[in-house]
Protein backbone atom coordinates (compact mmCIF):
# COMPACT_ATOMS: atom_id res chain seq x y z
CA UNK A 1 0.00 0.00 0.00
CA UNK A 2 2.91 2.48 1.13
CA UNK A 3 4.68 1.48 -1.98
CA UNK A 4 1.89 2.23 -4.23
CA UNK A 5 1.62 5.39 -3.05
CA UNK A 6 5.49 6.23 -3.00
CA UNK A 7 4.99 5.31 -6.87
CA UNK A 8 2.08 8.03 -7.20
CA UNK A 9 4.49 10.25 -5.58
CA UNK A 10 7.32 9.70 -7.64
CA UNK A 11 4.88 10.19 -10.66
CA UNK A 12 3.55 12.93 -9.69
CA UNK A 13 7.28 14.42 -9.23
CA UNK A 14 8.02 13.17 -12.71
CA UNK A 15 5.45 14.53 -14.23
CA UNK A 16 5.71 17.73 -12.37
CA UNK A 17 8.94 18.45 -13.22
CA UNK A 18 7.69 17.58 -17.36
CA UNK A 19 4.64 20.17 -17.08
CA UNK A 20 6.88 22.67 -15.26
CA UNK A 21 10.28 22.75 -17.18
CA UNK A 22 9.03 21.77 -20.85
CA UNK A 23 5.01 22.39 -21.29
CA UNK A 24 5.05 25.47 -19.28
CA UNK A 25 7.84 26.52 -22.08
CA UNK A 26 5.77 25.93 -24.87
CA UNK A 27 3.24 27.71 -26.27
CA UNK A 28 1.09 25.99 -29.55
CA UNK A 29 -0.89 28.92 -31.07
CA UNK A 30 -0.02 31.28 -28.24
CA UNK A 31 -2.67 29.63 -26.49
CA UNK A 32 -2.93 26.03 -25.89
CA UNK A 33 -0.67 24.53 -22.93
CA UNK A 34 -0.94 21.00 -22.71
CA UNK A 35 -1.78 20.08 -18.69
CA UNK A 36 -0.07 16.87 -18.02
CA UNK A 37 -0.24 16.42 -14.23
CA UNK A 38 -3.84 16.00 -13.64
CA UNK A 39 -3.04 12.39 -14.60
CA UNK A 40 -1.78 11.06 -11.42
CA UNK A 41 -5.31 11.91 -10.19
CA UNK A 42 -6.69 9.78 -12.73
CA UNK A 43 -3.80 7.08 -11.27
CA UNK A 44 -4.51 7.06 -8.12
CA UNK A 45 -6.19 3.65 -6.78
CA UNK A 46 -9.69 3.89 -7.36
CA UNK A 47 -10.98 2.93 -3.69
CA UNK A 48 -9.03 5.90 -2.49
CA UNK A 49 -11.08 7.43 0.16
CA UNK A 50 -12.81 11.02 -0.63
CA UNK A 51 -10.97 12.64 1.49
CA UNK A 52 -7.46 11.78 0.69
CA UNK A 53 -8.38 12.40 -3.22
CA UNK A 54 -9.39 15.90 -2.64
CA UNK A 55 -6.02 16.66 -0.40
CA UNK A 56 -3.95 14.98 -3.79
CA UNK A 57 -6.02 17.43 -5.71
CA UNK A 58 -4.85 19.79 -3.64
CA UNK A 59 -1.55 19.49 -3.20
CA UNK A 60 -0.79 18.67 -6.94
CA UNK A 61 -2.15 22.12 -7.61
CA UNK A 62 -0.17 23.84 -5.32
CA UNK A 63 2.66 22.74 -6.25
CA UNK A 64 1.93 23.74 -10.15
CA UNK A 65 0.87 27.10 -9.15
CA UNK A 66 4.39 27.75 -6.68
CA UNK A 67 6.26 27.44 -10.27
CA UNK A 68 3.73 29.27 -12.47
CA UNK A 69 3.23 32.24 -10.37
CA UNK A 70 -0.61 31.47 -9.87
CA UNK A 71 -1.05 30.85 -6.08
CA UNK A 72 -4.33 29.16 -5.56
CA UNK A 73 -5.59 28.50 -9.16
CA UNK A 74 -4.53 25.38 -10.05
CA UNK A 75 -5.10 24.18 -6.93
CA UNK A 76 -8.62 25.41 -7.22
CA UNK A 77 -9.14 24.08 -9.75
CA UNK A 78 -7.57 20.58 -8.72
CA UNK A 79 -9.66 20.42 -5.88
CA UNK A 80 -12.70 20.43 -7.79
CA UNK A 81 -11.73 17.77 -10.39
CA UNK A 82 -10.67 15.75 -7.38
CA UNK A 83 -14.55 16.26 -5.99
CA UNK A 84 -16.28 15.37 -9.09
CA UNK A 85 -13.93 12.52 -10.27
CA UNK A 86 -16.00 9.28 -8.67
CA UNK A 87 -19.09 11.18 -10.42
CA UNK A 88 -17.50 11.19 -13.57
CA UNK A 89 -16.25 7.68 -13.45
CA UNK A 90 -19.42 6.39 -12.31
CA UNK A 91 -20.57 8.58 -14.90
CA UNK A 92 -19.42 6.54 -17.98
CA UNK A 93 -18.80 3.31 -16.47
CA UNK A 94 -20.49 0.08 -18.15
CA UNK A 95 -23.55 -1.37 -15.88
CA UNK A 96 -22.39 -4.26 -13.81
CA UNK A 97 -18.97 -4.05 -14.40
CA UNK A 98 -16.67 -4.47 -11.44
CA UNK A 99 -15.99 -0.89 -10.16
CA UNK A 100 -12.63 -1.33 -8.73
CA UNK A 101 -10.19 -1.36 -11.83
CA UNK A 102 -7.24 1.33 -12.25
CA UNK A 103 -7.89 3.99 -14.34
CA UNK A 104 -5.94 3.14 -17.89
CA UNK A 105 -6.77 1.99 -21.54
CA UNK A 106 -5.62 -1.60 -21.08
CA UNK A 107 -7.81 -1.88 -17.91
CA UNK A 108 -10.86 0.14 -18.56
CA UNK A 109 -11.28 -0.08 -22.86
CA UNK A 110 -10.20 2.87 -25.33
CA UNK A 111 -13.71 4.42 -25.19
CA UNK A 112 -14.36 4.78 -21.48
CA UNK A 113 -11.08 5.78 -20.08
CA UNK A 114 -11.08 8.31 -23.54
CA UNK A 115 -14.53 9.78 -22.37
CA UNK A 116 -13.43 9.19 -18.58
CA UNK A 117 -9.99 11.71 -19.56
CA UNK A 118 -11.93 13.89 -21.59
CA UNK A 119 -14.31 15.07 -19.08
CA UNK A 120 -11.76 15.19 -16.55
CA UNK A 121 -9.69 17.50 -18.53
CA UNK A 122 -12.47 19.33 -19.42
CA UNK A 123 -13.83 19.89 -15.75
CA UNK A 124 -10.22 20.91 -14.86
CA UNK A 125 -9.55 23.44 -17.57
CA UNK A 126 -12.90 24.84 -17.53
CA UNK A 127 -12.50 26.01 -13.52
CA UNK A 128 -9.04 26.95 -14.24
CA UNK A 129 -9.63 29.20 -16.89
CA UNK A 130 -12.75 30.18 -15.24
CA UNK A 131 -10.74 31.55 -12.42
CA UNK A 132 -8.54 33.24 -14.67
CA UNK A 133 -11.62 34.88 -16.59
CA UNK A 134 -12.53 37.34 -13.26
CA UNK A 135 -9.27 38.98 -14.15
CA UNK A 136 -9.45 39.36 -17.46
CA UNK A 137 -12.48 37.80 -19.76
CA UNK A 138 -13.00 37.69 -23.49
CA UNK A 139 -15.41 35.19 -24.22
CA UNK A 140 -13.09 34.23 -27.71
CA UNK A 141 -9.83 33.72 -26.38
CA UNK A 142 -11.46 31.94 -22.72
CA UNK A 143 -13.22 29.34 -25.68
CA UNK A 144 -10.11 29.04 -27.73
CA UNK A 145 -7.62 28.50 -24.57
CA UNK A 146 -10.05 25.74 -23.46
CA UNK A 147 -10.55 23.87 -26.66
CA UNK A 148 -7.24 23.84 -27.89
CA UNK A 149 -5.52 23.08 -24.06
CA UNK A 150 -8.13 20.36 -23.58
CA UNK A 151 -7.43 18.76 -26.56
CA UNK A 152 -3.68 18.89 -26.62
CA UNK A 153 -3.63 17.45 -23.15
CA UNK A 154 -6.28 14.58 -24.19
CA UNK A 155 -3.68 13.82 -27.07
CA UNK A 156 -0.68 13.89 -24.62
CA UNK A 157 -2.04 12.23 -21.66
CA UNK A 158 -3.54 9.07 -23.94
CA UNK A 159 0.10 8.52 -25.08
CA UNK A 160 1.54 8.65 -22.27
CA UNK A 161 -0.68 6.07 -20.62
CA UNK A 162 -0.08 3.94 -23.58
CA UNK A 163 3.18 4.39 -23.30
CA UNK A 164 3.35 3.49 -19.41
CA UNK A 165 1.33 0.20 -20.32
CA UNK A 166 3.57 -0.95 -22.82
CA UNK A 167 6.55 -0.99 -20.88
CA UNK A 168 4.78 -2.65 -17.85
CA UNK A 169 3.69 -5.80 -20.20
CA UNK A 170 7.50 -5.52 -21.36
CA UNK B 1 -29.36 13.38 15.85
CA UNK B 2 -28.02 10.11 14.58
CA UNK B 3 -29.44 10.46 10.99
CA UNK B 4 -27.61 14.21 11.56
CA UNK B 5 -24.16 12.49 12.42
CA UNK B 6 -24.79 9.95 9.34
CA UNK B 7 -25.47 12.57 7.34
CA UNK B 8 -21.99 13.88 8.69
CA UNK B 9 -20.01 10.74 8.30
CA UNK B 10 -20.90 10.17 4.83
CA UNK B 11 -20.67 13.63 3.00
CA UNK B 12 -17.42 14.57 5.44
CA UNK B 13 -15.17 15.21 2.67
CA UNK B 14 -17.69 18.41 1.59
CA UNK B 15 -16.50 19.78 4.35
CA UNK B 16 -12.76 19.15 3.13
CA UNK B 17 -13.45 20.45 -0.06
CA UNK B 18 -14.75 23.59 1.10
CA UNK B 19 -11.92 24.17 3.48
CA UNK B 20 -9.45 23.55 0.64
CA UNK B 21 -11.39 25.77 -2.05
CA UNK B 22 -11.45 28.52 0.91
CA UNK B 23 -7.43 27.99 1.23
CA UNK B 24 -6.86 28.47 -2.72
CA UNK B 25 -9.07 31.57 -3.17
CA UNK B 26 -7.24 33.33 -0.04
CA UNK B 27 -3.95 32.40 -1.95
CA UNK B 28 -5.05 33.82 -5.08
CA UNK B 29 -6.53 36.81 -3.90
CA UNK B 30 -3.81 37.33 -1.91
CA UNK B 31 -1.51 37.14 -4.17
CA UNK B 32 -3.26 40.27 -6.47
CA UNK B 33 -3.38 42.56 -3.39
CA UNK B 34 0.24 44.07 -3.35
CA UNK B 35 2.67 43.48 -0.93
CA UNK B 36 3.47 39.70 0.97
CA UNK B 37 6.14 37.16 0.99
CA UNK B 38 7.73 35.32 -2.17
CA UNK B 39 6.69 32.33 -0.70
CA UNK B 40 4.04 30.95 -2.90
CA UNK B 41 5.66 32.60 -6.04
CA UNK B 42 8.60 30.67 -8.19
CA UNK B 43 11.08 33.43 -6.56
CA UNK B 44 10.59 31.01 -3.30
CA UNK B 45 14.11 29.12 -2.62
CA UNK B 46 13.51 25.74 -3.46
CA UNK B 47 11.14 26.92 -7.27
CA UNK B 48 13.71 29.39 -8.05
CA UNK B 49 16.80 26.85 -7.43
CA UNK B 50 14.80 24.55 -9.92
CA UNK B 51 14.33 27.34 -12.69
CA UNK B 52 17.97 28.41 -12.52
CA UNK B 53 19.39 25.31 -12.98
CA UNK B 54 16.91 25.21 -16.13
CA UNK B 55 17.83 28.43 -17.11
CA UNK B 56 21.50 27.82 -17.17
CA UNK B 57 20.94 25.08 -19.13
CA UNK B 58 18.68 26.10 -21.62
CA UNK B 59 20.69 29.83 -21.80
CA UNK B 60 22.81 27.70 -24.77
CA UNK B 61 20.16 27.65 -27.07
CA UNK B 62 19.45 30.87 -27.35
CA UNK B 63 22.95 32.44 -27.17
CA UNK B 64 22.93 32.42 -31.20
CA UNK B 65 19.83 34.85 -31.21
CA UNK B 66 21.49 36.72 -27.86
CA UNK B 67 24.47 37.48 -29.89
CA UNK B 68 22.66 38.78 -32.80
CA UNK B 69 20.65 41.29 -30.99
CA UNK B 70 23.24 42.60 -28.76
CA UNK B 71 25.26 43.17 -31.99
CA UNK B 72 21.89 44.89 -33.74
CA UNK B 73 21.83 46.83 -30.70
CA UNK B 74 25.94 47.97 -30.82
CA UNK B 75 25.86 48.56 -34.23
CA UNK B 76 22.40 51.05 -33.52
CA UNK B 77 24.64 52.91 -30.64
CA UNK B 78 27.85 53.28 -33.46
CA UNK B 79 25.53 54.92 -35.72
CA UNK B 80 24.07 57.51 -33.25
CA UNK B 81 27.47 58.06 -31.66
CA UNK B 82 28.84 58.61 -35.08
CA UNK B 83 25.36 61.27 -36.08
CA UNK B 84 25.45 62.52 -32.82
CA UNK B 85 29.46 63.50 -33.06
CA UNK B 86 29.18 64.82 -36.31
CA UNK B 87 26.45 67.33 -34.72
CA UNK B 88 28.79 68.26 -32.04
CA UNK B 89 31.68 69.16 -35.01
CA UNK B 90 29.15 71.31 -36.52
CA UNK B 91 28.07 73.12 -33.45
CA UNK B 92 31.63 73.50 -32.69
CA UNK B 93 31.34 72.06 -29.02
CA UNK B 94 33.83 69.39 -27.35
CA UNK B 95 31.99 66.38 -26.54
CA UNK B 96 33.76 66.72 -22.98
CA UNK B 97 31.82 70.35 -22.21
CA UNK B 98 28.64 68.45 -22.92
CA UNK B 99 26.54 67.87 -19.90
CA UNK B 100 26.72 64.12 -20.01
CA UNK B 101 22.87 63.61 -18.81
CA UNK B 102 21.33 65.51 -22.04
CA UNK B 103 22.78 62.92 -23.96
CA UNK B 104 21.87 59.91 -22.01
CA UNK B 105 18.60 58.99 -20.04
CA UNK B 106 21.04 56.51 -17.89
CA UNK B 107 23.28 59.15 -16.47
CA UNK B 108 23.62 58.53 -13.25
CA UNK B 109 21.58 55.72 -12.87
CA UNK B 110 22.83 52.33 -11.33
CA UNK B 111 21.98 49.15 -12.79
CA UNK B 112 21.98 45.53 -10.72
CA UNK B 113 22.59 42.94 -13.94
CA UNK B 114 20.51 40.07 -13.49
CA UNK B 115 19.74 36.91 -15.44
CA UNK B 116 16.08 35.75 -16.39
CA UNK B 117 15.40 32.09 -15.27
CA UNK B 118 11.79 31.77 -15.53
CA UNK B 119 9.49 33.72 -18.34
CA UNK B 120 5.79 33.30 -19.27
CA UNK B 121 4.31 34.91 -22.43
CA UNK B 122 1.34 33.24 -22.71
CA UNK B 123 -0.90 33.53 -19.78
CA UNK B 124 -2.71 36.08 -18.99
CA UNK B 125 -0.39 37.45 -16.21
CA UNK B 126 2.69 36.68 -17.41
CA UNK B 127 5.66 36.94 -14.48
CA UNK B 128 9.65 36.70 -14.88
CA UNK B 129 11.81 35.31 -12.50
CA UNK B 130 15.12 36.40 -11.87
CA UNK B 131 18.57 35.07 -10.10
CA UNK B 132 19.16 38.18 -7.93
CA UNK B 133 17.38 39.21 -5.01
CA UNK B 134 16.71 41.41 -2.14
CA UNK B 135 20.01 40.74 -0.92
CA UNK B 136 21.90 42.07 -4.15
CA UNK B 137 20.03 45.21 -3.35
CA UNK B 138 16.76 44.91 -5.73
CA UNK B 139 13.57 46.25 -3.96
CA UNK B 140 10.04 46.25 -4.90
CA UNK B 141 9.04 48.57 -7.14
CA UNK B 142 12.17 49.12 -9.21
CA UNK B 143 12.27 48.95 -13.25
CA UNK B 144 13.98 45.74 -15.42
CA UNK B 145 15.33 46.82 -18.91
CA UNK B 146 16.40 44.48 -21.09
CA UNK B 147 18.50 45.18 -24.36
CA UNK B 148 15.54 46.35 -26.13
CA UNK B 149 14.05 48.33 -23.86
CA UNK B 150 11.61 48.07 -20.41
CA UNK B 151 10.96 44.77 -19.55
CA UNK B 152 8.79 45.21 -16.78
CA UNK B 153 9.06 46.09 -12.72
CA UNK B 154 9.26 43.97 -10.11
CA UNK B 155 7.10 42.62 -7.66
CA UNK B 156 8.22 40.55 -5.22
CA UNK B 157 11.66 39.65 -3.61
CA UNK B 158 13.20 37.08 -1.75
CA UNK B 159 16.57 36.88 -0.57
CA UNK B 160 18.39 35.24 -3.67
CA UNK B 161 14.99 35.48 -6.33
CA UNK B 162 12.75 38.23 -7.21
CA UNK B 163 9.52 38.29 -9.37
CA UNK B 164 9.08 40.81 -11.99
CA UNK B 165 5.56 41.90 -13.50
CA UNK B 166 6.25 41.99 -17.05
CA UNK B 167 5.14 44.19 -19.70
CA UNK B 168 3.10 41.40 -20.95
CA UNK B 169 0.58 41.66 -17.72
CA UNK B 170 -2.52 43.02 -17.83
CA UNK B 171 -1.87 44.42 -14.17
CA UNK B 172 1.26 46.15 -15.59
CA UNK B 173 1.36 50.46 -16.30
CA UNK B 174 3.55 52.30 -17.75
CA UNK B 175 3.62 55.76 -18.25
CA UNK B 176 5.56 56.53 -21.69
CA UNK B 177 5.22 59.19 -24.00
CA UNK B 178 5.52 59.43 -27.62
CA UNK B 179 8.88 60.43 -28.60
CA UNK B 180 9.62 64.42 -29.77
CA UNK B 181 6.45 65.29 -29.13
CA UNK B 182 4.92 65.82 -25.26
CA UNK B 183 2.25 63.66 -25.19
CA UNK B 184 2.15 60.94 -22.92
CA UNK B 185 -0.28 58.35 -21.79
CA UNK B 186 -0.17 54.62 -20.35
CA UNK B 187 0.83 51.68 -21.90
CA UNK B 188 -1.43 48.72 -21.32
CA UNK B 189 -1.22 45.02 -22.53
CA UNK B 190 -4.50 43.19 -23.83
CA UNK B 191 -3.60 39.33 -23.59
CA UNK B 192 -3.65 37.38 -26.66
CA UNK B 193 0.09 38.41 -28.47
CA UNK B 194 3.31 39.01 -26.98
CA UNK B 195 4.68 41.59 -28.99
CA UNK B 196 1.90 44.33 -29.05
CA UNK B 197 0.94 46.48 -26.40
CA UNK B 198 -1.66 49.87 -26.13
CA UNK B 199 -1.14 53.26 -25.65
CA UNK B 200 -4.07 54.72 -24.01
CA UNK B 201 -4.86 58.64 -23.44
CA UNK B 202 -3.24 60.05 -26.18
CA UNK B 203 -5.53 63.16 -27.51
CA UNK B 204 -6.55 63.16 -30.39
CA UNK B 205 -5.12 66.38 -31.17
CA UNK B 206 -1.55 64.47 -30.70
CA UNK B 207 0.16 64.19 -34.02
CA UNK B 208 1.36 60.23 -33.52
CA UNK B 209 2.18 58.45 -36.91
CA UNK B 210 3.36 55.14 -37.37
CA UNK B 211 6.86 54.30 -36.79
CA UNK B 212 7.38 57.08 -33.67
CA UNK B 213 9.12 55.95 -30.51
CA UNK B 214 7.70 55.52 -27.35
CA UNK B 215 9.45 56.28 -24.75
CA UNK B 216 9.27 56.27 -20.72
CA UNK B 217 8.03 59.49 -19.62
CA UNK B 218 9.78 59.90 -16.17
CA UNK B 219 6.61 61.06 -14.68
CA UNK B 220 7.33 57.72 -11.94
CA UNK B 221 10.51 57.31 -10.52
CA UNK B 222 10.45 53.90 -11.75
CA UNK B 223 12.09 54.32 -15.30
CA UNK B 224 14.11 57.91 -15.86
CA UNK B 225 13.08 59.15 -19.19
CA UNK B 226 13.64 58.43 -22.82
CA UNK B 227 13.57 54.49 -21.64
CA UNK B 228 12.93 53.07 -25.18
CA UNK B 229 9.74 50.62 -25.01
CA UNK B 230 8.91 50.06 -28.64
CA UNK B 231 7.31 52.17 -31.98
CA UNK B 232 3.75 52.98 -33.02
CA UNK B 233 2.83 50.01 -35.05
CA UNK B 234 -1.05 51.37 -35.50
CA UNK B 235 -2.86 54.13 -34.91
CA UNK B 236 -7.01 54.11 -34.46
CA UNK B 237 -9.67 56.81 -32.82
CA UNK B 238 -10.72 55.50 -29.11
CA UNK B 239 -14.69 54.74 -29.36
CA UNK B 240 -15.83 57.49 -27.89
CA UNK B 241 -13.35 59.66 -30.27
CA UNK B 242 -11.85 61.63 -28.12
CA UNK B 243 -8.69 60.12 -27.93
CA UNK B 244 -6.40 57.62 -29.73
CA UNK B 245 -5.80 54.15 -29.30
CA UNK B 246 -2.00 53.14 -29.99
CA UNK B 247 -0.83 49.63 -30.90
CA UNK B 248 2.73 49.80 -29.88
CA UNK B 249 4.81 47.05 -31.31
CA UNK B 250 7.74 46.33 -28.33
CA UNK B 251 11.01 47.00 -28.67
CA UNK B 252 11.97 44.21 -26.26
CA UNK B 253 11.81 40.37 -27.47
CA UNK B 254 10.26 38.95 -24.69
CA UNK B 255 10.43 35.30 -26.11
CA UNK B 256 14.11 35.42 -25.68
CA UNK B 257 14.80 36.78 -22.54
CA UNK B 258 18.17 36.42 -20.68
CA UNK B 259 20.23 39.20 -19.30
CA UNK B 260 18.49 42.31 -17.80
CA UNK B 261 19.35 45.03 -15.71
CA UNK B 262 17.63 46.10 -12.80
CA UNK B 263 17.37 49.81 -12.67
CA UNK B 264 18.57 51.26 -8.34
CA UNK B 265 16.97 54.19 -8.62
CA UNK B 266 17.16 55.57 -4.81
CA UNK B 267 13.19 56.37 -4.44
CA UNK B 268 12.78 59.86 -3.17
CA UNK B 269 10.30 59.18 -0.13
CA UNK B 270 9.09 62.46 -0.88
CA UNK B 271 7.43 62.40 -4.54
CA UNK B 272 6.23 59.01 -3.33
CA UNK B 273 4.41 60.20 -0.14
CA UNK B 274 2.76 62.71 -2.35
CA UNK B 275 1.70 60.22 -5.05
CA UNK B 276 0.47 57.94 -2.09
CA UNK B 277 -1.69 60.87 -0.48
CA UNK B 278 -3.32 62.13 -4.06
CA UNK B 279 -4.40 58.24 -4.82
CA UNK B 280 -5.52 58.24 -1.40
CA UNK B 281 -7.62 61.31 -1.88
CA UNK B 282 -8.82 59.80 -5.45
CA UNK B 283 -10.25 56.95 -3.91
CA UNK B 284 -12.34 58.61 -1.70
Amino acid sequence: MIIEYLKKIGLLLVLVSIQVLVLNQIHIFGYATPIIYIYVLLKLPPDISRNSLLLWGFSSGLIIDLFSNTPGMNAAACTVLALLLPQIRSLYAPKGDVELVEAGIHSMGVSFFAKYLFTAILVHHFVLLLIEAFTFFDITLLLLRIGSSTLLSFALILAIDMLSKRKRIA
Amino acid sequence: MRKLLDFLRRYNYWFLFILLEVTSFTLLIQFNSYQQGAFFTSANRVTGKIYEVEANVTAYFHLKESNQLLLNHNTQLEIRIAALQKLLKRQKVSAERIDSSLIAPFAGVKFIPAEVINNQISEINNYITLNRGSKDGIKEGMGVIGTGGVVGIVHLTSPHYSLVISLLNIKSRISCKVANTGYFGTLRWVPGNSKYAFLEGVPNHAKCRKGDFIITSGYSEIFPAGVRIGRIFKVTKSKDGLSYNVCVELSSDFGNLVDVRVIAQEFTPEQNELEEAVNKNDDH
